[in-house]
């Protein structure tokens, strides 16, 4: 590309701030306009579902880059503006007061949107919140302060860390599952019931296969009702019941989609001048030979590098076996791998001592991990997964196993030389 | 330029190949490892969040955090692997037939 060349990046989060650095890490001397809707600079979304929940975060702490950097790094920020349309013809895109910005090059870092529940409504004093904006901890918080009852409807990882923030401040907490286990989807049924148990224990009402109906504020509280006629009232509604990717622009804007802005494993789009990173991106990953989108920390940002790298002329396929951690009711939780399509379970480990992983696996390759206080075995884990090793079940169930050493086998790559 | 001070010392005998040790300093948490038969001292605590690096899974040269998969090279120091950016501070290290003294 020229040096008088344009770099379009819409969405301010992680992906887009990541994918900024890379290009200007790259050498890239265009221009860099990157357009968000939120007044924030890019920040870093786990700690608010964390930390900030229970205590006003210093934002220097959350910012991914000091607002100085895009000054420094000549990147020009447009906050607090929403693009509204992009003219792939005239290559440009669109704000919502009619304002067009031209590019070259465009990248889709838009993100993902927290799914709602029929009874949320978008006002400051609504009783059923969503959790995905910087905005949406903070006016969380401030509920939580004084709550002494919430249902968090949805066992998802939002669902059990909002779970573990309500309990520490001293709030009953509720939580409604639709499935027949908090994350049985994603972690199958022997990791779901371990994890149903463990928060049982801890205090959390666990509710599971409700499907709820309707969400209702009356006075100072909500009721919530399901399918088969059960009642919950509290103090507080938290919808954890997961997000969807913001790709409208893209498919108004004639991209293809489908669950996401579909993009190739160089992360580009069906136009070639166009790209997405993170959230929104459902990618086509090659070590599995399938597109994904994961909604993970680790992959916006080192998806964002690898796609601004590509928009710049690397070609270079992006592969990463999704990885991700939870910090909740005082342990560490990692997964790595998907589960979808595993046909044997193994666990390691003493669940009661809170220490313990499940490797998920699948013809005798491990496919996927999960741990609890248990991050080696994750490391372990995923390049087990990377390297497509095979693994005998019985030699990982055994507990003398040095699973360390199940590396060294089937021709284990080593930095050692 | 005055010889290198000791800040730290670790037993030999703690020492396993592909483990790490952390060891309290003047200088803060240092971890020392042992790869191929050569010891080497870097900050314990990752650069990029509060992480004791000496949990973490050394593989080759290379020590992965365990809390976020940033990665550092412990010959330079240097950060190979996103989220880590900066690098670690290394440590000299000597040793005698008991213990192995970490110097800065």
């Amino acid at each position: 590309m020229s040096a008088g060349e344009v770099i379009a990046i819409v969405g301010a989060g992680l992906a887009g701030a990541r994918a900024a650095e890379s290009l200007r890490g790259q050498g890239f001397t265009g221009s860099i306009v990157m357009f968000g809707e939120e007044p924030t600079a890019p920040y870093h979304r786990p700690p608010l579902s964390k930390s900030v929940l229970t205590e006003e975060p210093d934002l220097a702490t959350l910012l991914v880059h000091p607002e100085s950097w895009y000054r420094d790094h000549d990147v020009e920020l447009r906050l607090g503006c929403r693009i509204t349309g992009v003219d792939l013809h005239d290559r440009c895109v669109q704000d919502a007061r009619g304002n067009r910005f031209p590019f070259g090059k465009l990248i889709l870092t838009t993100g993902a949107a927290a799914r709602g529940l029929d009874g949320c409504r978008d006002d400051p004093e609504s009783r059923v919140l969503v959790l995905r904006t910087l905005a949406d901890a903070s006016r969380l918080r401030a509920r939580l302060a004084t709550a002494r009852s919430v249902l968090v409807v949805g066992g998802g990882f939002i669902g059990a860390e909002v779970a573990s923030g309500a309990v520490g401040l001293g709030c009953s907490v509720t939580m409604l599952e639709a499935a027949e286990g908090p994350f049985s989807r994603s972690l199958g049924t022997v990791t779901s019931k371990i994890l149903a148990d463990f928060y049982r224990g801890l205090g959390v009402d666990v509710v599971t296969s409700v499907h709820v109906t309707s969400v209702r504020e009356s006075g100072a509280g909500v009721a919530v009702t399901a399918e088969d006629g059960r009642r919950w009232e509290a103090d507080l509604v938290v919808a954890g019941v997961g997000a969807v990717p913001a790709d409208h622009l893209a498919a108004d804007g004639g991209l293809a989609t489908g669950n996401g802005v579909l993009v190739d494993a160089r992360g580009c789009t069906s136009v070639p001048f166009v790209f997405a990173a993170g959230d929104v991106a459902n990618r086509f990953e090659p070590a599995l030979g399938r597109h994904i989108r994961p909604e993970h920390w680790q992959n916006a940002q080192n998806h964002a590098v690898a796609v601004a790298r590509n928009v710049l002329g690397a070609d270079q396929p992006f592969s990463e076996v999704p990885w991700f951690w939870s910090d909740q009711f005082s342990v560490n939780l990692q997964m790595v791998g998907s589960s979808q399509g595993a046909d044997d379970v193994v666990l390691r480990g003493a669940p009661d001592d809170r220490r313990f992983s499940v490797f998920y696996l699948s013809r005798s390759r491990v496919v996927a991990a999960f741990s609890m206080n248990n991050a080696r075995d994750i490391a372990v884990a995923k390049r087990l997964i990377g390297r497509r090793t095979v693994v005998d079940a019985a030699t990982l169930a055994h507990e003398g196993t040095d699973l360390k050493s199940l590396l060294s086998q089937d021709g284990g790559k080593s930095h050692d030389q | 330029m005055s010889a290198p001070k000791e800040i730290a010392r670790c037993p030999l005998a703690e020492l396993r190949s592909g483990e790490g040790v952390r060891v309290p300093s003047e200088a803060g948490p240092v971890a020392v490892f042992l790869v191929d038969g050569e010891v080497l001292a870097v900050q314990d605590t990752c650069t990029h969040e509060d992480a004791s690096l000496a949990d973490g899974f050394l593989e080759g040269h290379v020590i992965e955090c365990p809390l976020h998969g940033g990665q550092f090279d412990l010959r330079s120091g240097a950060a190979v692997c996103l989220p880590a950016q900066h690098p670690l501070r290394r440590f000299g290290t000597r040793s005698d037939s008991e213990f192995v003294y970490v110097t800065a």
